[in-house]
This record gives structure tokens, sequence and C-alpha cells, in this order.
């Protein structure tokens, strides 16, 4: 003989119930019976474990270099020992074209860490849950002048490419056609990936021909590792 | 046979969500209304060690392509063992510069053959997206091959990434020409999933000339 079970939820669309932490509870589900789910970020922001660092913010953007050079990021994240972190999102947008300026936008990781980047201007890193008491453990700097090459001895991955070339810049009365200065990554289409500390996550928002102005926004879930 | 209602019992876990060692029992994680919280499968596989990723091309040193697509030269090719299933998450080419008049067309593709002594070829490292664990690929990803046997012709060979274009003269400052993006993607999530099960190959060809790019190639590594 075969046991069987029919699963049973409760429903509750409207005005549920909340239960505070440990308590046991009906799983919920709508009117038509289907289970009410909440993503792998949001499981994440609410126990204060995702974080963001902006690189440039309201109308005061940061210069990348002319050119990539490996050993010269314009964002550097470090990832300390016992810490795994997992980008989730990487937005970084130009401040403005100039003419025949193209852009090389590379972000990458590797398994080795640089903890004593010459030159850097610090970053904040804000939990996203803006009343969550929990702190990164991962420093953020931008501008940095050099760090030990990233490539050499270690396992480094480049996981986002970006190149573009601009032309002329739009003007009024000419040909040239606007268009947006925004690109994005995120985890979901371009497929997860794990720092374990101790790792480093590199930015790289290169001109061709010259700098380019630059804002980023990172974000990461930060586990323990 | 008997017949019983299961009540989904879940436990509140917003703010403070315990982690137990593999191995241990433990309730469903809810909010606080209720609501089971989910992990996406590629999450559990990172976390699994089953993600490669490998780069061809890295920081300013692109690989030069072959020129015209031709299935048989492909300028990326994966070899995926008997064993395994693989499952491409993530396609990405960028071109390293555009040339006047030279325009572009990429081809990528899966057959159920798999060639495993293509002539000529670069080895290629492919990496655990999860640095910090130690499973290997079992594929082996190559550049710049100058022949495998045909993954067209008695084989099922399944196109899943194609892109076109045509650009005339490259922008310039001081001219009309548009500027654009030299980036191209392809994402499971977005054009539809497809596993390729061992033996199987993959091949990535960039024409229609021959011209310098970047290409990142992700996929997810099961046993079949």
């Amino acid at each position: 003989m075969v046991d069987t079970a029919k699963f049973r939820v409760e429903v509750r669309e409207d005005e549920p119930e909340r239960k505070a932490d440990g308590e046991t509870q009906f799983a919920r589900a709508l009117a038509d019976g289907s289970l009410v789910v909440a993503g792998w970020e949001y499981a994440n922001l609410l126990n204060g474990r995702l974080f963001t660092a902006n690189v440039g913010t309201v109308t005061s953007p940061v210069t990348g270099a002319s050119g990539i050079t490996v050993t010269v990021p314009d964002v550097h994240v470090q990832v300390p020992a016992n810490v795994k972190i997992v980008p989730v999102h990487i937005g970084v947008n130009l401040d403005a074209k100039v003419d025949d300026r193209d852009l090389e936008l590379v972000a990458a990781i590797s398994n080795g860490r640089d903890s004593s980047p010459t030159g850097g201007s610090g970053q904040t890193i804000l939990n996203r849950a803006q009343n969550h008491g929990r702190g990164s453990r991962c420093i953020v700097e931008s501008d940095v002048t050099a760090i030990t090459t990233p490539v050499t001895d270690r396992d480094y991955l480049e996981f986002w490419r970006v190149r573009a070339e601009f032309g002329a810049a739009p003007v009024a009365l000419n040909s040239e056609e606007g268009g947006q200065l925004t690109y994005n990554w995120d985890f979901r289409k371009f497929a997860p990936l794990a720092l374990v500390g101790e790792s480093e996550l590199v930015l790289y928002c290169s001109g061709i021909g010259g700098t380019l102005d630059f804002f980023a926004t990172i974000t990461w879930v930060e586990l323990p590792a | 046979m008997a017949e019983r209602d299961v009540d989904i019992l879940v436990e509140t876990q917003e703010a403070g969500a315990g982690r137990k060692a593999d191995g241990t029992k433990r309730t469903v994680r809810a909010t606080a209304d209720g609501s089971i919280f989910t992990a996406p499968w590629v999450i559990a596989n990172l976390f699994d060690g089953r993600l490669f990723s490998v780069n061809v091309g890295t920081v300013t040193s692109p690989v030069t392509s072959a020129g015209a697509v031709d299935v048989a030269v492909p300028d990326v090719h994966i070899q995926i063992p008997r064993g395994v299933k693989f499952i491409p998450l993530h396609v990405n080419v960028s071109l390293d510069a555009l040339t006047d008049d030279q325009d572009l067309e990429i081809v990528c593709a899966l057959s159920n053959g798999r060639d495993q002594s293509p002539t000529g070829g670069t080895g290629q490292t492919v990496l655990n997206r999860n640095n910090g664990h130690s499973r290997g690929s079992r594929c082996i990803v190559e550049s710049d091959v100058t022949a495998i046997t045909s993954p067209v012709t008695d084989r099922d060979y399944l196109e899943f990434f194609r892109v076109l274009a045509e650009y005339g003269a490259a922008p310039a400052a001081a001219q009309n020409e548009e500027g654009q993006s030299m980036s191209f993607n392809w994402f499971a999530e977005e054009q539809m999933p497809l596993a390729a099960v061992g033996p199987s190959e993959l091949v990535l060809a960039v024409g229609k000339a021959s011209r310098a790019y970047f290409a990142l190639i992700t996929w997810l590594e099961l046993p079949s």
C-alpha cells in the first residue's frame, strides 16, 4: 500500500498575519492555491546581507583611467578571509560622451587579494536594509593607482565586458543620434559567481582616447564562507 | 492506498536565519507573512561548484577570428565528454574595434557529435565561478581551431545564437557615423535554455571577416 499526501496551504491574500521570527505558521497562499514565495535576494535583504557601494553620487562622477591597465582598477573590492560574496548587480553610467572617445568596460574577479592597494579613495558600503545593523566586511576603493596584478598566478575571470565606439558626441543640429549611457550586469541574466575570501573584484571603466567620467553602483550578497 | 492531508508549516525567519551544516534537517524558512523563501537553481549550482566560465582573450589582448563563418573552423570549440550534461547560461562576444565597411556575423551552435582531435587550437583555461570551490570542469575549450569534422553533416546541429550587423564607416569625431555597442550577449534566461549531453560539442564563429574579439562562455556542468 502506498500512502499519498495532499499538501495544504492557507489562503491569506489580504492582510496576512505577521509572525515573529521563530514562530511556526502555515505556508501562505493566494485564493487560487498558488504558493506565495519570496526570492533569494529578499531572503538576504531581510537578513541584512545585501550591500551596495556607490562610486560617484548626485552630480559628482568619478573619472576612470584612459585605457585598461589591469593593475590600476577604477574600482577595487577586497573580500577578506571567511567571507563569501555573490555580486548581484553592477550598474555603470557614463556622465557624458566626448567626441571620438570610446568605452571599454571590464569587471573581473581573482582569488587573490591585494589588501594594501596604492592610492584609492575609500567608498562607503551601505546595507540595503537600512535599519539593519549588520555591516559589510569588504573594502571598496575607487581611483586606485596600483594593485598587485590579479592576472598572474591567480584565477582571473572576466565576467563582464562592454565595448563601444561612439564617434562624434550628439549635438543639436548635427545628425548623430543620442544614445543611452547606462550599462547593467545582473546575476540572473549573466549567471552568478562567488568570490570566497581572500579575493578581489576589479572594475575598469576605461576611455579609449582619453578618460570618461562615470558613476558605478555595485551590489552583492555577503555570506560567511 | 491511503491519502491524507499534510499542512505545510513554515517558520518565520526574516531577520535571523541560522545557517546549518550539510545534512542537517530544518524547517522551511519564510517571511513574517508565511511566504516561503526560495533560491534560484543556478545559485544552488554555484555553491555546489558546477558553474564554469572560460575567457577567450582577456584585459587588452583580444583573439583574432578566422574570417567568414565556417562551422568546421570554429573560433571557439568546446568538447563535452561522455557522462557530462552541459547547459550554456551566457555567451558574450565583444569586438575590439570596428573597421570601415566590415560587417559582423556571429554564430554559436551545439551538435551531438564531438571531434576529439581538432586541428590546431589554443587551449583555454576553464574556471569555476565559485573561486573557493575545487571542482574542475571536464570540458575542453580551444580557440583558433583550424579544422574539425563538420558538426552539421549527420548530426543534430542547433544554432542558438546568431548576430548579424552591417556597419559602414567606423565612427569618428566630426563625422556623422553613429556610435554603438560592440558587445553581444546570449542569455539562457532570456532566449531559453538548452542542454548538450556528451559526447557533444559547442562551436562559436565570429565573422564575416577576420576581426579581433573577446569571448566569455558560461555554463552549468552536471553528470548526465
